[in-house]
């Protein structure tokens, strides 16, 4: 008969027998410190290297391939091949293949994933002449640096503003959008009744949109260094209480996020305004396509609080050198192929995403979104994003929570701000 | 040879009671017509229970059926109708379309049969052997298994990654499993690790258990050998639970997503599940794709288990796990 002793037995080997495989080791190459050579001669670049990438699903694959081929007909010693991940298990894959020593040559993950995987040594550093030399708007190079130096560059952006029915706004006799985040407030408000809510803050993600508001506000998440958490001084307390005065006044309703695969409520007609993301343009083309027209809707930045400028949000994809690459030469030489400013034009028509400069040849696809062809305007202003620090990824799924706990109604600001540093502070020490 | 027995009149007969005859149970009747009555009523109850039970059951699987052929604007419909208006069947050759979708069947397929066979395989030897067997640290390595259930996936994902790809004399590897990459992005690493699970020893055990000792007392005394014993005397006497443990095991390994994702990196070694994830981006999702691709996925399963389901409930109540 099995008893309690041997069952707990058998679960102390358990234990012991996971703890030294855990031990394994993770060799996987390695090279020296500093930057990687993005200047190697291309008749010196041959051998195999690997692009993990979240990105290029279904039919935007060929574009990928497409982009590849083109890579090889240049360097016709190098083959490339692509792992393909889901984005929700990229950090289980990416961390299973750092722990096992195989991780890919070329690395294509989130922003705000920079600093976590240069500290571990994943995300090779990039020559600061090479990167600065492309040209990219700073705000939009600022989530590609971790220590001073950069490890990533952004390939392919998410950029998130504010989009409002122009009806909705004519009938009200509201005839500019606001300069301010009190008079956004203010629309959201005279907007919101007879079944419409002013404005949608909390579809698109509420943990973003919050770090979106932390940043018009003129806050960060940590100080420059990352070691130091920010998020919860001044600047975060005024982001979290002007949410919950629109909440409180009726502007924002906490209850009207879209499940999954639902229209949202702007798309609806039941939301006046709504702080979105440029992804949202391929849902308009399928599921809504009069939106897509001209003039169909108007647009604006966040506008900034307390006198700051205007602010838009920086999601996407970035892409790095593997730290750990056999051949960094050639994963380096793929890197710049991919930052050219044709195979950017190429990725993201066929991704449907902004690209990271306005220096593009035109493509149909990108001049035609009219999100994209907005966000490539304001480039200079997508200074908001996730990250900054090297124990973000042990903090960003833990910072939802404590802001939903706040916006229901289950904590106050101060609780909420004290639980966002002491989270911080946590995550942190354990670097 | 057959005898006419006489026939009495309901009168003649001693046996029988006329229940129409006054002051002999004249409620009798009224009573049984009311009990047939409750026992339709209550029949027709239990039915009604169970179609609704069985409707809420299958809504999910009816909603993506229905949304596997919805025209994509239809979904931004408020409120979106219950039947497609326009039912567009090309949504299920538009999947095919966007991803090799053969390849990754016919992997799900190798993966899941592979799954099948060697639990029914190994792990029957094991419930056997835990079963029937006395060998010394038999309690300790029962309790073993128990605890190795409890311990969840994620526990163990890295563990065995490493096992995998430190694999010795594999991929490139040394004796000592340094210098390449063992088992990744390989069969081995998709199908082995998953050959022997704790849950079907387990319930092998359960089955092994129940069957008769004195049939292998009585083999035994007969020289059959102990592998016989188990192969050609016992095993066949649990044919409910064969079956159960290939249909879990089968369903495990077609369901599988995040390990085959882990350790592959090549299209060619890529299973079904990877494959409908495809249909999900970063912040946008093509749902109709994704029903239809789920649909097409889910058919095999639901195929098997209306194939078998009768063993496979059979199974489960002989185990004694409900």
């Amino acid at each position: 008969m099995l008893s309690r002793r041997s069952l707990l037995t058998a679960a102390g080997a358990s234990g012991i027998g996971l703890t030294a495989a855990a031990c394994g080791s993770s060799d996987g190459g390695g090279t020296a410190d500093g930057p990687v050579d993005m200047g190697a001669e291309v008749s010196a670049l041959s051998g195999e290297i690997s692009v993990l990438t979240p990105d290029f699903t279904g039919d935007a694959r060929a574009g990928l391939d497409d982009m590849i081929d083109q890579f090889m007909e240049n360097n016709p010693d190098v083959s490339v091949t692509v792992d393909q991940v889901a984005w929700d298990k990229l950090n289980e894959k990416l961390s299973t293949s750092i722990a096992g020593g195989v991780v890919a040559d070329v690395i294509m993950a989130g922003v705000g994933w920079t600093p976590p995987f240069a500290e571990k040594g994943i995300f090779a550093q990039l020559p600061t002449d090479y990167v600065e030399g492309i040209g990219l708007d700073e705000a939009i190079l600022t989530s590609s640096t971790f220590d001073g130096s950069y490890y990533s560059l952004p390939i392919a952006m998410d950029l998130r503003f504010v989009v409002y029915n122009k009806e909705m706004f004519e009938a009200k006799g509201i005839t500019e959008p606001p300069a301010t985040l009190e008079e956004l407030a203010q629309i959201a408000n005279d907007l919101t009744g007879d079944g419409v809510v002013g404005l949608d803050l909390l579809t698109t993600n509420i943990r973003q949109a919050w770090i979106h508001l932390l940043y018009a506000f003129g806050g960060t998440l940590f100080s420059e260094d990352g070691m130091t958490p920010t998020m919860h001084e001044e600047p975060g307390a005024k982001a979290t209480q002007w949410i919950l005065d629109l909440i409180d006044s009726g502007g924002v309703d906490y209850n009207m996020q879209a499940a999954e695969g639902q229209p949202t409520p702007f798309m609806r007609g039941e939301a006046a305004m709504q702080l979105l993301s440029t992804a949202a343009w391929n849902d308009w083309s399928t599921m809504m396509p009069e939106l897509t027209e001209d003039g169909a809707v108007g647009m604006f930045l966040l506008p900034g609080g307390d006198g700051n400028d205007p602010v838009m949000f920086q999601g996407g994809t970035t892409v790095s050198v593997g730290q750990r690459s056999q051949n960094q030469d050639a994963a380096a030489a793929l890197v710049q192929h991919f930052m050219d400013p044709a195979m950017l034009a190429q990725g993201n028509a066929a991704l449907g995403k902004v690209p990271p400069t306005a220096d593009i040849p035109e493509t149909p696809e990108i001049s035609e979104n009219l999100l994209t062809s907005f966000a490539l305007e304001h480039l200079d202003k997508a200074g908001a994003a996730e990250g900054g620090s090297a124990a973000w990824m042990e903090i960003r799924g833990n910072l939802q929570p404590i802001i939903e706990a706040c916006l229901t109604g289950q904590a106050d600001v101060e609780t909420t701000l004290s639980e966002m540093k002491t989270l911080s502070d946590d995550a942190i020490s354990r670097i | 040879m057959v005898t006419d027995s006489p026939t009495l009149s309901p009168a003649a007969d001693p046996t029988r009671v006329d229940v129409s005859a006054p002051g002999r149970h004249p409620d009798r009747s009224v009573r049984q017509t009311s009990l047939r009555r409750q026992k339709r009523v209550g029949n027709a109850l239990m039915l009604a229970f169970l179609v609704i039970a069985a409707l809420i059951m299958a809504t999910p699987f009816l909603w993506m059926a229905l949304s596997a052929m919805r025209d994509p604007s239809e979904m931004a419909k408020v409120p979106m109708p219950l039947i497609p208006q326009d039912w567009r069947l090309e949504n299920f050759a538009e999947t095919l379309e966007r991803a090799p979708f053969g390849i990754y069947a016919r992997n799900s397929f190798i993966l899941a049969s592979a799954a099948a066979i060697l639990n029914v395989v190994f792990a029957s030897a094991c419930g056997y052997s835990l079963a029937k067997l006395r060998f010394a640290a038999s309690k300790f390595v029962f309790a073993w298994t128990v605890a190795c259930i409890m311990i969840p996936f994620y526990a163990t994902v890295i563990p065995v990654f490493l096992m995998v790809r430190h694999m010795p004399l594999f991929g490139g590897n040394s004796i000592l499993g340094q210098g390449g990459i063992g088992w990744i992005d390989s069969w081995w690493a998709l199908i082995v690790p998953g050959a022997v699970s704790p849950f079907m020893v387990f319930l092998f055990r359960q089955f092994y258990v129940g069957t008769p000792t004195e049939l292998i007392e009585a083999a035994r005394l007969d020289g059959v050998s102990e592998f016989g014993i188990y192969s050609r005397i016992i095993t066949p006497l649990i044919k409910p639970g064969l079956l159960t443990v290939a249909l879990l095991s089968f369903e495990a390994g077609w369901n599988n997503f995040l390990w085959p994702l882990l350790v592959t990196t090549s299209e060619n070694l890529r299973v079904i599940q990877v494959g409908i994830a495809s249909f999900r981006q970063e912040a946008t999702t093509d749902w109709h794709l994704l029903m239809a691709g789920t649909t097409m996925a889910a058919v095999p399963m639901i195929v098997l288990f209306l194939v078998f389901q009768r063993y496979f409930v059979q199974g489960f109540a002989a185990s004694g796990i409900k």
